[in-house]
C-alpha cells in the first residue's frame, strides 16, 4: 500500500514537473505607463518601480490575497515580550542572485540601512515612531534568526513591513557600491535585475537557482514560479498605443484599458480583467473653511450628492460606491461601512437652508489628470447646483493641486487616495491633528482616540469594531466625501494563462506563461 | 569668417545666461513641489522637509542659483531629481535620439518639398500645381500625433510590417534601428514636406517673375536649365533659413511623436520632468534648446553665402 502512495506521489510530482517545463517561454512583454523611477527598492519609487522590482527583491513577509500578512524569505515568527519583540526564522536555502546564501547578516544590513535616516527610505515614518511603531535595533543572534525590538506593542508592524510601496526587500551588501551609492538591487526574487535602458526598458532575466516557497501563488506570498526566461518592461506612456500593441502582439500584457475598449478588445481574443482597487475617489473637504465648517452644509452635500451615480458614471458601470476608507476588497468591509447620508435633494435644501446658507461661493479644485478627477468634479458641481449650492470648478494642473492638498488650500477637492493596504493606514490620512498636519481632513479627539487603538491592536475583530466606529461617527460629521473604489482595467493577449489581478494592484507575472 | 563665428558664439553666452535666469525662475514659480510629487499623496510633512535638504532645495532661491550656475559654468547641469542621474549624458543620450530622427526628417522634407514647390511654381494654377499645393495644404493640416497613429494602425497593427513600440538605436543593432524609425520619420516628413513646399513655391513664384529668368528664357535656355540654373539657388535662400527655424524648433524635442512611437528622446524627458517638477532636467533641457537654436542658426547664417553670394558672412 504504502509503495502504491509513493509511485502516486513520484508520478504526481513528475506531472507536475512536466506541466512546469511545458509553461517555460522565452519572454514575456509587459507594457508599463512610463518608465521606472529607480532600482532602489521603496527609495526612490512609484508604481512601475515597485511592479518590477517586486520580481527581483522579496521582503521577510509579503500580503496574500486575502490582505493578510504571510510569510515570505521568514519560515515563521514569533511575537514575544508583549507585542514589542519579533522573532523571525529564515527559510533555509535561499540564496541570492550573486550566488551568496541567505542569512540573518543580510537581514539585518538591510534594515538598518532603511531605518537610518540618509537612506530616504519611503517608510522610515512607520518604523520611527511618527506613524508606526520605533524600531529599537535588529539584532542576528545566529544565521537564521533576526529580532525586532519595539519601543511599543503595535499592530502595524507586520502589516507595514509588508507594505508593497515600502518594499522592505532584503538586499546583499553588493547591491551599494563600496563608496555607499546605489548601484543594482541583489535580492532572493524569481528574476535578476539584468538591462536598464532608461527611457525605453527593463529586462529581468530568470533566476534559476530561486527556491519557491510552498502553496500555491497567494498575492504577494506562496509559490513563485518564473515560466518566462526573460521579463521585458516597455514605457508606453500613450494609452492607445498601448492598446494597439497589444492587438499587433507587441506586448503580452497592458496595465490599462480603457472601459470604453472592453467590447472592441474580447472581440479581437484579448482576455480583459476589471478589478475593484484600494484607491478611494472622494470630494475633500476642508472642514476649517468659514462656510464648511458647519456639519449641516457639509451634510448637505451628502445627501446633494447620488453617490451611486457618480460611481457608475466614472466607472463606465463597472463598479459600485463606497462611501468608507476601508475599501470593498478589504476583508474588515462590511455592511456597516455602507451607512451614509441617502441622496435626497429635499433633505440637503432643508439643511442649507437651516444652515443660513446664503449662495457663498465653494470651489471644487480639480485637475485633467488621468483617473476622474475631472469627470467627478463635473457631475458632483451638477449635483450641488440642483440643490442650490453655488459650486465653482477650479482646474489646476495635478502638481499645483497636490501642493493644495498637501497644505489644506482648498475648500473641496477631487481627490484620488492612492492604495492603502489596512484600512489604519487609510484612516491615518484622514483622521488627526490638522494644524501639524494640514491634509489631515478631520481633526475629532474621539476618532483620534479610536485610531490609535486601532494602530495598537493586533485583533482584527477588534480592528474591525473600531474601523466601523469611525465611519460611523464620520457618517455624521461628513468630513469628506467617498465616492467609490475605482477598477482596474486591465488586458493580455489571447495565448497568456496564468495571468491574474488581485485587489493590491500590482502586477504579477511569476506563474504566467504563453501558449 | 573664423572672427565672424568666435563673434557670434560669444553672443551667446549672454543669450544663455538671460535662458538660464528665464528658466530658473519661472520653472520656479510655477506651484508644486518635486519631492511631494515623488512621495505622492501619503507623504509625511517631516520626511518631505528631510528629503528636500538632502537634494538641496530648502536653501534660499538664490544660494540655489548661485550653486547650480557655478556647475553649469564648468559643465555640470547638476542631477535629476526624480532619478539621481547626471542631467548633461542623460539630455545627450535622449538627444542622440531626437536628433537622428529629425535630421533624417528634415532631410528628407527638404528633399521633397523643395523640388516639388519648384514644379508647383513652374506651372502654377495649372492641374500640378493645384494637386501639390493642395497636397501640401492637407499635410501641414494634419496633426502629428493623428498621423502618427495612423500609420500605427496601418503598418503596424494591420499590415504587421513594423513594430509598433519600442527603439532601438543604431549603435546596437543598425537593421533594427532602421525599422524602429522608419514610422517616426515618415510621419515627421510628411507634416514638414507641407510648410517647406508652400514656402519653396513661394520664393520660387517670386524668382520665376524676376528680369534674368524671362533673359534666360529668351537665350532659348531649356526650361530644366532655367530652373535648375537660375530659379533653384535663387529661390532656396527662404527655404533655407526656414529650415533653419524648423530644425532648430524640432531638436528641441518631437514630444508628441515621441509619446506616439514611444520614443525616449529629449522631448519626452522634458515633458516628464516638467510634470515632476524635476527642476534641474528642465533647466538643463531648456538651456540646451536655447543652445542648440543658437548653433543651429549660425550655421544656417554660414551657409546662406552659398545660395545667395550678395550675403555676406562677414
Amino acid at each position: 500500500m504504502r509503495f502504491i502512495a509513493g509511485l502516486v506521489a513520484v508520478a504526481l510530482a513528475a506531472g507536475s514537473a512536466f506541466a512546469q517545463e511545458g509553461r517555460r517561454i522565452d519572454a514575456l512583454t509587459v507594457a508599463l505607463i512610463s518608465d521606472i523611477r529607480s532600482s532602489n527598492p521603496g527609495v526612490n519609487r512609484d508604481a512601475n518601480s515597485d511592479t518590477v522590482l517586486h520580481h527581483v527583491v522579496e521582503g521577510l513577509v509579503a500580503y496574500r490575497e486575502d490582505l493578510s500578512v504571510a510569510p515570505m524569505l521568514a519560515q515563521s515568527w514569533q511575537v514575544e515580550d508583549g507585542g514589542k519583540t519579533y522573532r523571525f526564522r529564515l527559510r533555509e536555502g535561499m540564496t541570492f542572485h550573486n550566488g551568496a546564501p541567505l542569512t540573518s547578516a543580510e537581514v539585518v544590513w538591510s534594515w538598518r540601512r532603511y531605518l537610518d535616516p540618509k537612506t530616504l527610505w519611503t517608510c522610515i515614518r512607520f518604523f520611527d515612531g511618527s506613524q508606526g511603531p520605533k524600531v529599537l535595533d535588529v539584532e542576528a543572534p545566529d544565521p537564521r534568526t533576526v529580532v525586532f525590538r519595539l519601543q511599543e506593542a503595535s499592530g502595524l508592524f507586520l502589516i507595514a513591513m509588508a507594505n508593497l510601496q515600502c518594499n522592505a526587500a532584503i538586499l546583499h551588501p553588493d547591491s551599494l557600491a563600496a563608496d555607499g551609492a546605489w548601484r543594482a538591487p541583489i535580492g532572493t526574487g524569481p528574476y535578476v535585475f539584468r538591462d536598464w535602458q532608461r527611457g525605453r526598458q527593463v529586462e529581468l532575466a530568470r533566476f534559476d537557482g530561486y527556491r519557491p516557497a510552498d502553496g500555491a501563488r497567494d498575492g504577494m506570498a506562496g509559490a513563485k514560479l518564473a515560466h518566462a526566461a526573460r521579463l521585458r518592461f516597455l514605457a508606453i506612456p500613450d494609452a492607445s498605443v498601448m492598446k494597439t500593441a497589444l492587438l499587433a502582439g507587441n506586448v503580452d500584457v497592458v496595465p490599462v484599458l480603457s472601459p470604453n475598449d472592453i467590447d472592441d478588445a474580447k472581440a479581437r481574443g484579448i482576455q480583459v480583467s476589471v478589478q475593484s482597487t484600494l484607491a478611494w475617489q472622494v470630494m475633500l473637504m476642508q472642514t476649517l473653511d468659514p462656510v464648511l465648517a458647519d456639519t449641516r452644509i457639509r451634510r448637505a452635500i451628502a445627501h446633494a450628492v447620488n453617490l451611486r451615480e457618480v460611481a457608475q458614471s466614472l466607472s463606465f458601470g463597472l463598479a459600485g460606491p463606497n462611501p468608507a476608507a476601508v475599501p470593498l476588497a478589504s476583508p474588515y468591509h462590511t455592511d456597516a461601512f455602507a451607512t451614509w447620508p441617502a441622496h435626497d435633494p429635499a433633505a440637503a435644501r432643508r439643511l442649507l437652508k437651516e444652515a443660513g446658507y446664503a449662495g457663498q461661493p465653494i470651489k471644487i479644485q480639480t485637475s485633467t489628470r488621468p483617473g476622474g478627477y475631472f469627470d467627478a468634479a463635473v457631475m458632483i458641481q451638477a449635483m450641488l447646483a440642483d440643490v442650490g449650492i453655488n459650486a465653482q470648478l477650479e482646474t489646476l494642473e495635478w502638481a499645483t493641486q497636490l501642493q493644495n492638498y498637501n497644505q489644506g488650500k482648498f475648500q473641496l477637492s477631487s481627490f484620488v487616495y492612492s492604495s492603502r493596504l489596512d484600512p489604519a493606514f487609510s484612516y491615518s490620512s484622514l483622521v488627526g491633528d490638522k494644524k501639524r498636519f494640514p491634509f489631515i481632513q478631520w481633526d475629532d479627539p474621539e476618532s483620534n482616540k479610536l485610531l490609535d487603538a486601532a494602530k495598537l491592536s493586533t485583533d482584527p475583530a477588534e480592528r474591525g469594531r473600531v474601523f466601523a466606529e469611525l465611519h460611523r461617527r464620520m457618517a455624521e460629521a461628513v468630513p469628506i466625501l467617498g465616492i467609490y473604489n475605482p477598477v482596474e482595467v486591465t488586458a493580455a493577449g489571447p495565448k497568456v494563462r496564468g495571468y491574474k489581478t488581485w485587489p493590491a494592484g500590482n502586477e504579477r507575472f511569476w506563474g504566467v506563461w504563453k501558449e | 569668417m573664423l572672427s565672424y563665428i568666435l563673434r557670434r558664439l560669444a553672443f551667446t553666452i549672454p543669450t544663455l545666461l538671460l535662458v538660464a535666469i528665464a528658466v530658473f525662475t519661472l520653472v520656479r514659480l510655477i506651484p508644486g513641489d518635486p519631492v511631494q510629487l515623488m512621495l505622492g499623496d501619503a507623504a509625511d510633512p517631516a520626511q518631505v522637509t528631510e528629503m528636500r535638504r538632502a537634494l538641496g532645495l530648502e536653501e534660499p532661491l538664490p544660494v540655489q542659483f548661485a550653486l547650480w550656475l557655478s556647475k553649469v559654468a564648468v559643465g555640470d547641469l547638476g542631477n535629476s531629481i526624480s532619478n539621481g542621474l547626471p542631467v548633461l549624458p542623460l539630455m545627450i543620450e535622449r538627444f542622440q535620439v531626437s536628433g537622428v530622427i529629425v535630421l533624417l526628417a528634415v532631410l528628407c522634407a527638404a528633399l521633397i518639398a523643395v523640388p516639388a514647390g519648384l514644379l508647383a511654381a513652374w506651372r502654377q494654377n495649372q492641374p500640378l500645381d493645384l494637386a501639390i499645393v493642395t497636397g501640401a495644404t492637407m499635410l501641414l493640416s494634419i496633426p502629428t500625433f493623428w498621423l502618427g497613429l495612423l500609420l500605427l494602425l496601418l503598418f503596424g497593427l494591420k499590415l504587421g510590417w513594423l513594430p509598433v513600440v519600442g527603439y532601438v538605436p543604431f549603435s546596437e543593432n543598425f537593421g533594427q534601428a532602421l525599422l524602429y524609425i522608419v514610422l517616426p520619420i515618415v510621419t515627421l516628413t510628411m507634416v514638414e514636406i507641407g510648410v517647406m513646399t508652400r514656402m519653396s513655391r513661394a520664393a520660387a513664384i517670386d524668382v520665376l517673375r524676376l528680369d534674368y529668368v524671362t533673359h534666360a528664357r529668351a537665350k532659348g535656355l531649356p526650361e530644366r536649365r532655367v530652373l535648375m540654373r537660375h530659379v533653384l539657388p535663387n529661390a532656396f535662400a527662404p527655404t533655407w533659413t526656414l529650415i533653419g527655424l524648423i530644425l532648430g524648433n524640432l531638436l528641441g524635442g518631437i514630444a508628441v511623436l515621441e509619446t506616439v512611437f514611444t520614443l525616449p528622446g529629449l522631448g519626452r524627458l522634458l515633458v516628464d520632468s516638467i510634470f515632476a517638477r524635476d527642476y534641474p532636467v528642465v533647466q538643463g533641457c531648456l538651456l540646451f534648446t536655447a543652445l542648440i537654436y543658437v548653433l543651429v542658426n549660425l550655421v544656417v547664417d554660414l551657409c546662406y553665402p552659398l545660395f545667395d553670394p550678395r550675403v555676406q558672412a562677414e
